[in-house]
């Protein structure tokens, strides 16, 4: 394999993250890494500018103004679980001049006591009726300190005022809640507040960034033409049913659904499927929290299954070999990286409970392939590492350092490291590797460690934890890089260079039109309606999945997506390219009667009523 | 306050005078005093930084301190911009971008101070791909954002420099550089000193290409002519004043590839190969310096050139070996091994053989492949079966499925008769005639290729290490 020369200049430096007094040469702007230095003989160079390099405006042109449903609803009603809005403190914060999260532990304390209060008190006023004595010094007090529970007992006569604030109290139930409240309260508070706190803060860190969805749940499995293929995807309240879809896409690209789905039950969460076609055998991957499985697809589509794993630690990845046929790497949250071949079992090739750069509490592990198949990549938020399976266990080059190697800024992690795996030799390198953390995106090369080759600050809303390079368009067309965050956005990168030269963005990323975009293709509801549905259509995104049709002249893209609520959305989009016109992009696409009709059906077949 | 209208003017040729700055005047003269940080990013307690947070926090926060209406207005507008050149509207981008300026008169010091550059960046991308702007728009802007505050002055020049390198025009890069380079703002800070290094090789690199055309017209003159020890005499000036600006840069540690590569063909040019050799050893070897496997190619081909002794050629190779063991070299490196007289130099040969087939980018290249089977058969005609069967131990678990499963023996027939026998003869030697890639090429009952399949078999027979006593 050749080795891109020359490269462009870089400062290299190691040290810590958000070394500030280093010069960024990567400026994080497009356009910089488009631009290349003229060739050292003058002759060529004349010839480059009367070729003006202009500015190359490529477009994948939506079909449609937004996604709309593929497949029926599931049958079961979607809630969206927990909010911001239940678990932070809405008070204001007039103690602290920067906004600070605080998460509203008093709240739910106080919605426990009152819902669950035999439970809260219950047990504990039991334990005091025999021996009830609220007794303080009687000389320096003139208050009554002493209440006798049977009077107590008899004023309540057993109509306790439940959920009722305001009901009438005798004094001596009010004394008796004045001088037992400390007491009564400070048992639960200890009891439940600390565990509370704790899983609020954890409910609160996953709304946040949920690690668990890395990689995504749902997948293309290509079938025997270029125009038909299977979506797999789990649904189900739990996510634990996994589907397969039969899939077939019209000559310009619109997807079309062929028949009921056939469907596995799993006994578990779904958090990750991955397929990879290796040697013309198509292999499934599933991850749930505690368990990998793998099948294996017949060429008519019929999932076989070969082997399940438990992981006791909980798993956080799994990744399949583009090399050999059945081969995984599965990441624990021990820190354990294991390669696993269902012939083979288990063979641990990497284990650190630490993370690899500097110290970070975080259990997320990732792991992947590279251009050597007996090299695996192993990552945590803190760097990246190459590890040989084969060579003397622990020791490795680093990748990606979350340093100032790759001028990464204060709190930087990586949240998704993937080998960009390359099929047509014709374009991109195949030892390319993709890091994505929450400001940036990096690309490095497997063979110049450290240094990336090209940098991008994505300025996404939400965690990137989903990303897939699509086959080239047409012969000579930059690769499109898809790029999906947690909350929905899409970003669509476009990376050119072969093997001689370095890979750089061809022209500016473009946003996709994301889920919520589909509001203006449903009819319109009445207000709480319209709230639900575009509560729904805002549910995180769990997976995504992308086919190209190539076609000669407008290769056209068919975009899958998982949301949250379990809904699988589609997306046309065609490739337009030339000259950037004066007039901005028609943002007028117009919904196609087809794809309203889905919208309808869709809203009709929803059991969460958004008419109601 | 800063030169805002400068800039102003400016875009509004633009879009022709879209948004004008509005009264943000009332703005600047009440106090408000504004929460310090950076706004984007706040700390969600476990180290890592959450840009997203302060969204999620808006929505359920209410009361506090709210953002002044300025702040939310220019927040918005920065929003609205990103949103605009992700959509690659370059134009509303730039309506947008003209109202973004009040952001230089925010009286948050913090986000005044990086305004500029946030300006900057968003400018130059609009500037780069908007189809009425042109060089002289990008130069104005350019301009005007370099005397915005004193931070980004250099940053900004470079920058415009590279993009009109980029269009060609050397010699307003040059000007623009030499300005540049000359600039100084209070102490010299390292972080100055860097970028008026690059500054320098910038201009190195300029003056490198005028020194290549020189050579060039060197060529068309006659060696006794008197035109000839000027123009030679021109380029050693020209090359001097290069060296000096090139040095400083790369000593430190980088990637600074079109630097080494332009300086190290002066020096050579002129006769300097113990200089030129100095600083290709340095880019190489230096350990602070990143592992960039162009520093041992430049290296290699320049002693290469010179025609170093084949020893040193070795072990420059056994380097880059080390670093890149699929890189095309390897190929020659393994012949210039197997001439070599050293038992250990040829026993390296087979292994840099079977390093690069390791590899998924290089399954397909036919020369490793002729070169094996042909350095198999020498090596065990030469009685050294322990090397191959050094090397193969740690490969048979995982070769037979990687390279000669019949999947592959089907395709590689289908598309590369030439390479399916090549592979087919090396399957043969190291897993016998059992194999299913070998098998199912040798019954392939081809015309032109009888032949060969009919030798391939009997050298099968021969070297098979496969039950090696029979």
């Amino acid at each position: 394999m050749d080795f891109p020369s020359p490269l462009h200049p870089a400062l290299f430096m190691s040290g810590p993250l958000g070394l500030s007094s280093i010069p960024d040469l990567s400026f994080m702007c497009s356009w910089r890494d488009a631009l290349t230095l003229p060739e050292s003989l003058p002759m060529s160079r004349a010839e480059n500018t009367a070729a003006k390099p202009s500015a190359q405006d490529l477009w994948w042109e939506p079909d449609t103004p937004g996604p709309f449903p593929l497949l029926p609803p599931g049958p079961e009603p979607w809630d969206p679980g927990l909010t911001a809005q239940d678990l932070l403190f809405r008070g204001g914060h007039h103690f602290y001049s920067r906004p600070r999260a605080t998460l509203d532990v008093t709240e739910q304390l106080s919605h426990f006591l009152w819902d669950h209060g035999d439970v809260a008190f219950g047990s504990l006023g039991t334990l005091m009726q025999e021996n009830f004595k609220l007794e303080g010094t009687r000389s320096r007090s003139k208050k009554k300190t002493v209440v006798s529970v049977k009077r107590l007992l008899q004023d309540l006569g057993g109509h306790q005022p439940w959920g009722c604030p305001w009901a009438s109290l005798s004094r001596r139930q009010r004394r008796f809640s004045i001088l037992g409240g400390p007491v009564l309260g400070r048992s639960v508070a200890s009891l439940v507040g600390e565990l509370l706190q704790e899983e609020l803060a954890g409910r609160w860190g996953q709304i946040l960034l949920d690690d668990a969805i890395t990689g995504g749940a749902l997948a293309w499995l290509p079938g025997s033409t270029a125009l038909a293929g299977q979506l797999v995807y789990p649904t189900g309240v739990a996510l634990d049913k996994l589907c397969f879809q039969k899939v077939s896409l019209t000559s310009d690209g619109h997807p079309r659904v062929f028949g009921d789905p056939g469907h596995i039950q799993l006994r578990g969460s779904v958090r990750q499927v991955v397929t990879q076609t290796v040697q013309g055998e198509a292999l499934l991957a599933v991850r749930s929290d505690y368990h990998c499985a793998l099948w294996k697809v017949s060429r008519q589509g019929q999932p076989s299954p070969l082997q399940v794993l438990q992981v006791q630690k909980g798993t956080t990845g799994i990744s399949l070999s583009p090399h050999l046929p059945g081969e995984l790497a599965v990441c624990s949250r021990s820190g354990t990286i294991c390669l696993w071949t269902p012939q083979n079992g288990l063979q641990q090739v990497y284990k650190d409970p630490e993370t690899m750069v500097f110290r970070d509490h975080s259990t997320w592990r990732w792991a992947d392939f590279t251009a050597h198949p007996r090299v695996l990549t192993v990552g945590d938020r803190t760097g990246v590492r190459m590890i040989d399976t084969q060579g003397p266990p622990g020791c490795g080059l680093l990748l990606f350092r979350g340093g100032a190697e790759a001028s990464c800024q204060k709190g930087e992690r990586v949240l998704l490291a993937q080998y960009l795996k390359e099929c047509s030799p014709a374009s991109l390198n195949p030892t390319l590797h993709l890091i994505c953390t929450q400001f940036s995106l990096y690309l490095l090369d497997e063979r110049l460690p450290l240094v990336p080759l090209l940098k991008w600050d994505h300025g996404l809303p939400s965690a990137p934890l989903v990303a897939q390079l699509l086959p080239v368009p047409r012969p000579g067309d930059p690769r499109p890089l898809l790029l999906g965050g947690q909350g929905g956005q899409l970003q669509l990168l476009h990376l050119s260079g072969d093997g001689s030269s370095i890979p750089r963005l061809a022209g500016h990323p473009q946003s996709l039109p994301v889920r919520t975009d589909a509001l203006s293709g449903f009819p319109v509801l009445e207000p709480p309606g319209q709230r639900r549905l575009q509560e729904r259509l805002d549910a995180p995104t769990l997976g995504l999945a992308a086919a190209i049709l190539p076609k000669a002249s407008t290769p056209s893209l068919a975009l899958f997506q998982l949301s949250a609520a379990g809904d699988v959305f589609c997306q046309s989009l065609h490739l337009r390219e030339g000259e950037p016109g004066p007039e901005p992009h028609d943002p007028a696409t117009s919904w196609t009667p087809q794809a309203t009709t889905c919208c309808c059906r869709w809203l009709d077949s929803t059991k969460c009523p958004f008419t109601a | 306050m800063y030169c805002v209208c400068g800039v102003t003017r400016n875009w509004n040729g633009l879009n022709g005078g879209g948004l004008g700055m509005s009264n943000f005047s009332d703005e600047l003269t009440s106090p408000v005093a504004e929460a310090k940080g950076v706004e984007t990013s706040v700390l969600s307690g476990t180290g890592i930084y959450i840009p997203w947070l302060q969204k999620q926090m808006d929505m359920v926060v209410t009361g506090g301190k709210k953002k002044k209406d300025f702040a939310q207005t220019t927040s918005a507008c920065l929003a609205l911009i990103q949103e605009a050149l992700l959509k690659h509207q370059w134009q509303k981008a730039a309506e947008y971008m003209h109202s973004y300026f009040q952001t230089l008169e925010d009286t948050d010091t913090n986000k005044r101070q990086a305004a500029p550059e946030i300006i900057w960046r968003l400018g130059s991308e609009i500037l780069y791909y908007h189809p009425k702007s042109n060089l002289e728009t990008f130069g104005t802007f350019a301009d005007r954002m370099k005397n915005i505050g004193v931070m980004n002055y250099l940053k900004i020049s470079l920058q415009h420099a590279l993009y009109l390198l980029h269009h060609g025009m050397l010699e307003d890069a040059n000007r623009n550089l030499s300005q540049a380079e000359t600039w100084r703002y209070g102490e010299k800070s390292s972080s100055q000193e860097i970028l008026i290094n690059l500054i320098q090789a910038y201009k190195g690199l300029l003056q490198y290409y005028t020194w290549s055309k020189q050579k060039m017209e060197l060529y068309k003159l006659d060696e006794d002519d008197y035109a000839y020890s000027t123009a030679t005499q021109n380029m050693l000036s020209q090359s001097w004043k290069t060296s000096v600006n090139l040095s400083a840069l790369i000593k430190i540690p980088g990637v600074w590839d079109p630097f080494v590569k332009s300086y190290v063909e002066m020096l050579e040019f002129h006769g300097d190969h113990d200089g030129a050799r100095e600083i290709l050893t340095n880019y190489a070897y230096d350990e602070k310096f990143p592992t960039n496997p162009n520093a041992h190619i430049y290296l290699y081909s320049f002693l290469k050139r010179e025609k170093a002794p084949r020893e040193k050629l070795i072990s420059v190779l056994k380097i880059l070996y080390q670093i890149v063991p699929s890189h095309q070299l390897m190929l020659e490196f393994h012949k210039i091994l197997k001439s070599s007289d050293k038992e250990e130099h040829r026993k390296l040969g087979l292994e840099v053989l079977f390093a690069i087939l390791d590899f998924s980018g290089c399954t397909k290249n036919i020369t490793a492949w002729r070169y094996l089977a042909k350095y198999l058969k020498e090596t065990l005609m030469g009685h050294h079966l322990a090397w191959v069967q050094e090397e193969w131990n740690s490969r048979k678990s995982w070769w037979p499925n990687f390279h000669f499963s019949y999947f592959w023996a089907k395709s590689d027939w289908m598309e590369d008769k030439a390479l399916a026998c090549e592979k087919a003869l090396v399957a043969g030697i190291l897993l016998g005639k059992g194999c299913r890639y070998f098998r199912y090429v040798s019954k392939q009952g081809h015309q032109v290729l009888r032949k060969k399949i009919k030798q391939m078999n009997k050298s099968v027979k021969r070297y098979s290490i496969v039950n090696p006593g029979l």
